[in-house]
């Protein structure tokens, strides 16, 4: 009955620390994961998750983009930035529908790194 | 509730009833004696008037009864009618008088009417009362009513020797009697209008007298009550300092006593407590002045209210916080000002879901700049956070906005930095003087220290000059310095300067920087003196000097202990003394002369830190290429070895290390993504077995296995079966394959397989090995081995 999440990071190492987090802490079920923006859109369809995780900078379209298109098709959709890029561009993101933001570096040997990042997911499921 | 009504008025009302009702029963009651009292007195006079009437009737009927015995026997009509004529002309009680004989017929018959009395007719009278007169043998009367009034009659028989002549009757009307009886009533009821006139008056009198009694009574005992409510009304409204007056000496002012006791109480506890207040507000205060933090409020359309600490003007800069928009307040560019509004309406939106601190880190403002003041270059930080104000229903209605000086905290930061950074600097001066041969070093600090002597020898020649010059010549000339004098100082300075920079001395390099400028000064037509500007460039010589000396503590600490001696020989000539030994080498059995044909042949050897350095300039070459930091690090850097040990290894070497470079460490924004620091290129060399193991690692981002197979499949170089079947090692090897490289494989990987085939291609020639370990985020190491050519066997 674990809910289900879509990673999209370009970077292959930091999107498995958050797979390894979303799987063994949280308790999700990881149906892909994806390295850019177009990829991104496309899984979302696929899968229709209970919440995607979007870097905003990413190859081919960004993850603001995506985040974007997702939401044009699906209105509903929980949608979790991770990424390094601070300041206008996350409150924009956010202000456009994101759910909930995690700044980078993912810090997952800092407690109140890990902290933060479960109470974020707890505010996106109410 | 009831309607209020004052005590003074309800007083005053309850008075005058009293008032009114005691007069109305007076009134009643002397109302009803009077009556009684009057008809009493018309009682009591109607029968005395009655019996006096009687006593005059029967006498006037008894004594004309005797009068008229003779006359009546003499007939004498003329004489009797003559008395009882006169007699009731003579009174005027007397109705009628009536004198008739036997047969009752009227000799008189006289009325006030018919004062002659003359009868009306000689027949013999017929009513009842004549008949009932006619009968009588003694006196006696009768009362009946006659026309208008009563009558009473009085008769008599007028005898002579007991024989009855005739009856004499008087008829006295009751007329008087009753009028008197109606003056008697007359006169009660005049006396009763008159009490009562009086009763009212004196009512009407004590009603007005009393009211004003009351009214001023009342007013006396209300008065106490009303200050009395006053004051419990300013206590009830939480005024304490107002004192209870006790004005009386009464129940009232028992009881502004207890109240004044109790406002006393009160005061006393709301006293405490505002002292408490008080004391909680100093420290609230003293906390917020500590941190010298400003704050004011916003709501949520961006317009500032007017609540805001006095010292938010101060540390923002401004008269009036209240008095200036957001955007003035928080030094706006316009970008961030539709941003901050953005902000606004996403934390309204936002802010019973998510953390505060969360939403807040969004706020396009975290910091200002100011300059401390207008005609200052000097900067102040200014951190800006923010805190939510929700009403009671949870909703968020303002932003407290908090500014806090961090100037100092910066500058601490700043000094700190400086001093981290001077530190580094002094490690790297360490650093340089180990990486550069010592007698490179030795000769620069020889070459710097008799500069810098020469240059303080010039400078104080120059400064007793200008003293002898000014004692001679107090007025003019002033004293002046040649060109080609400055000049040569400068060309010193500037090798000085150039030289410590390029051996990574910086501070000397500073000073001697800053002596140029100094010197420069004196080139410029004399403005300042210049003995001045020779004492301050004779200070920063002495800075220089004891930089040096620093310089030479430092060599000290790192060639000190070791004093050997060293030679410098040109290349040329150990090549030759090389190739000589090389050529005897094989002729020489004798152990002895085999160790000197060594120790010679070692002469030429050289330490893998420079051996490597052609790989380490490229690796730095490379790296500035693609905008990438990293340290370059050999491992055993002093550990010598032949000159071509690494020969028929440069391609490897030149595609491992750029390799590395330029795809194995991340950009910087990615490595500080992921937490990492500068990136670490490190190269290692070891010789044994008959072979030349080389590896090249990085702490990069590590092959992607799964990326490189997914590439060999699309590539067709191996099916997705032979895929599954793969070890890790094997997976990795197919990156020799080359050929999966191509410009739209992810940045990972990319370029790395041509690379690798090339390398391996070359390793594969040298008749060696390549293996690869790597770690996806935490880097890649490439090993090669490769045989010792064997006609140049190492020792």
């Amino acid at each position: 009955m674990g809910r289900t999440v879509v990673i999209v990071d370009d970077s292959k190492f930091l999107s498995k620390q958050v797979v390894e987090f979303f799987e063994e802490q949280l308790g999700f079920t990881v149906c892909a994961t994806g390295y850019d923006g177009n990829e991104a859109i496309a899984l979302y369809r696929r899968h229709q998750p209970d919440l995607i995780t979007l870097d905003i900078t990413m190859p081919n379209k960004t993850g603001a983009e995506a985040m974007k298109e997702i939401l044009r098709e699906f209105p509903d959709a929980n949608i979790l930035m991770i990424s390094a890029v601070r300041g206008e561009a996350m409150l924009e993101c956010m202000n456009r529908g994101a759910k909930g933001y995690i700044e980078k570096p993912l810090k997952f040997n800092d407690s109140a790194f890990i902290d933060d990042f479960k109470e974020t997911i707890r505010e996106i499921f109410g | 509730m009831k309607r209020f009504v004052s005590i003074r008025t309800k007083l005053i009302f309850n008075t005058m009833l009293l008032i009114t009702a005691a007069f109305s029963i007076l009134l009643s009651v002397i109302i009803v004696s009077n009556i009684i009292t009057v008809r009493k007195n018309s009682e009591k006079s109607k029968t005395n008037i009655r019996t006096s009437l009687l006593a005059k009737g029967r006498t006037l009927a008894q004594n004309n009864s005797i009068a008229m015995r003779g006359m009546a026997e003499d007939n004498a009509f003329t004489a009797i009618r003559d008395l009882v004529s006169s007699t009731v002309a003579d009174d005027e009680d007397v109705a009628y008088g009536i004198y008739m004989d036997r047969q009752i017929i009227p000799w008189v018959y006289a009325t006030p009417d018919n004062p002659k009395g003359i009868p009306r007719s000689n027949n013999p009278l017929d009513d009842s009362i004549s008949r009932w007169a006619g009968s009588l043998e003694r006196p006696a009367f009768i009362e009946y009513a006659g026309g208008r009034t009563a009558i009473i009659e009085f008769a008599a028989p007028v005898f002579i020797d007991d024989k009855i002549l005739g009856h004499i009757r008087y008829g006295i009307s009751t007329n008087s009697m009753e009028r008197s009886i109606r003056e008697v009533q007359a006169d009660g009821r005049a006396t009763l209008k008159l009490l009562i006139l009086i009763i009212l008056s004196t009512g009407l009198f004590s009603l007005i007298v009393g009211y004003a009694v009351v009214r001023q009574l009342s007013a006396r005992i209300t008065s106490p009550i009303g200050s009395l409510v006053s004051s419990t009304k300013s206590i009830a409204e939480g005024n304490y300092d107002l004192a209870v007056k006790q004005e009386s000496n009464d129940e009232i002012g028992d009881l502004a006593g207890r109240f004044e006791t109790m406002r006393l109480t009160i005061k006393q506890y709301t006293d405490h407590l505002q002292d408490l207040i008080d004391e909680k507000m100093r420290q609230v205060n003293d906390i917020l002045n500590n941190i010298e933090q400003g704050l004011f409020t916003i709501n949520l359309d961006g317009s500032v209210n007017k609540e805001y600490s006095a010292r938010a003007n101060l540390i923002l800069k401004v008269k009036d916080v209240a008095a200036c928009s957001i955007r003035e307040l928080l030094r706006f560019d316009m970008k961030q000002g539709a941003a901050f509004l953005l902000w606004l309406d996403l934390v309204r939106k936002l802010h019973k879901q998510q953390r505060w601190i969360k939403l807040a880190k969004l706020a396009p403002v975290q910091q200002i700049e100011l300059f401390a003041a207008p005609d200052t270059l000097e900067k102040k930080y200014i951190a800006v956070s923010y805190q939510p104000i929700c009403d009671k229903k949870g909703d968020l209605v303002k932003v407290m906005v908090l500014a806090l000086d961090e100037t100092e905290k910066r500058m601490k930061d700043q000094q700190m930095a400086a001093e981290r950074m001077q530190h580094e600097s002094e490690v790297k001066a360490i650093l340089n003087i180990a990486n550069t041969p010592a007698e490179e070093i030795a000769e620069f600090t020889e070459d710097t220290s008799s500069r810098l002597h020469g240059l303080r020898a010039e400078i104080a020649g120059h400064l007793y000059c200008v003293r002898r010059q000014r004692d001679s010549h107090p007025a003019t000339p002033l004293y002046s310095i040649t060109k080609e004098h400055v000049d040569r100082l400068f060309r010193d300075l500037h090798t000085i300067k150039g030289n410590s920079g390029s051996y990574g001395f910086e501070m000397l390099s500073y000073f001697a920087h800053e002596a140029e400028d100094l010197l420069e000064k004196l080139r410029e037509p004399i403005q300042e003196r210049r003995d001045n500007i020779l004492h301050d460039i004779n200070g920063l010589l002495d800075s220089m000097d004891q930089s040096l000396d620093d310089i030479h503590r430092k060599i000290k600490l790192i060639f000190g202990k070791d004093e050997e001696i060293t030679v410098r020989i040109p290349d040329a000539r150990i090549n030759n003394i090389v190739e000589l030994c090389k050529r005897i080498e094989s002729k020489a059995d004798d152990p002895e002369v085999r160790s000197l044909i060594t120790e010679c042949i070692m002469l030429s050897w050289k330490p893998l830190k420079t051996l490597f350095r052609k790989y380490q300039k490229l690796a730095h070459k490379t790296a500035r290429k693609v905008n990438k930091n990293i340290n370059f690090i050999i491992n055993n850097e002093t550990m010598s070895y032949p000159n071509d040990i690494l020969a028929g290894l440069d391609d490897v070497l030149i595609h491992l290390i750029r390799n590395a470079v330029d795809h194995g460490i991340e950009e910087p924004g990615v490595r500080e993504e992921v937490g990492k620091s500068v990136g670490r290129i490190q190269v290692s060399l070891e010789c044994g077995d008959g072979n030349r193991i080389i590896s090249v690692a990085d702490d990069g981002c590590g092959i992607d296995t799964d990326r490189v197979v997914e590439r060999c499949i699309e590539k067709n170089i191996i099916t997705r079966e032979q895929a599954g079947r793969l070890t890790r090692e094997e997976k990795i090897g197919l990156l020799f394959k080359g050929g999966i490289s191509t410009a739209a494989t992810v940045t990972d990987i990319s370029g790395r397989g041509m690379g690798m085939q090339i390398i391996h291609n070359k390793v594969v020639e040298l008749k060696g090995t390549l293996s690869i370990d790597s770690q996806l985020g935490k880097g890649t190491t490439c090993t090669i081995s490769v045989p010792v050519d064997k006609e140049k066997p190492l020792l």
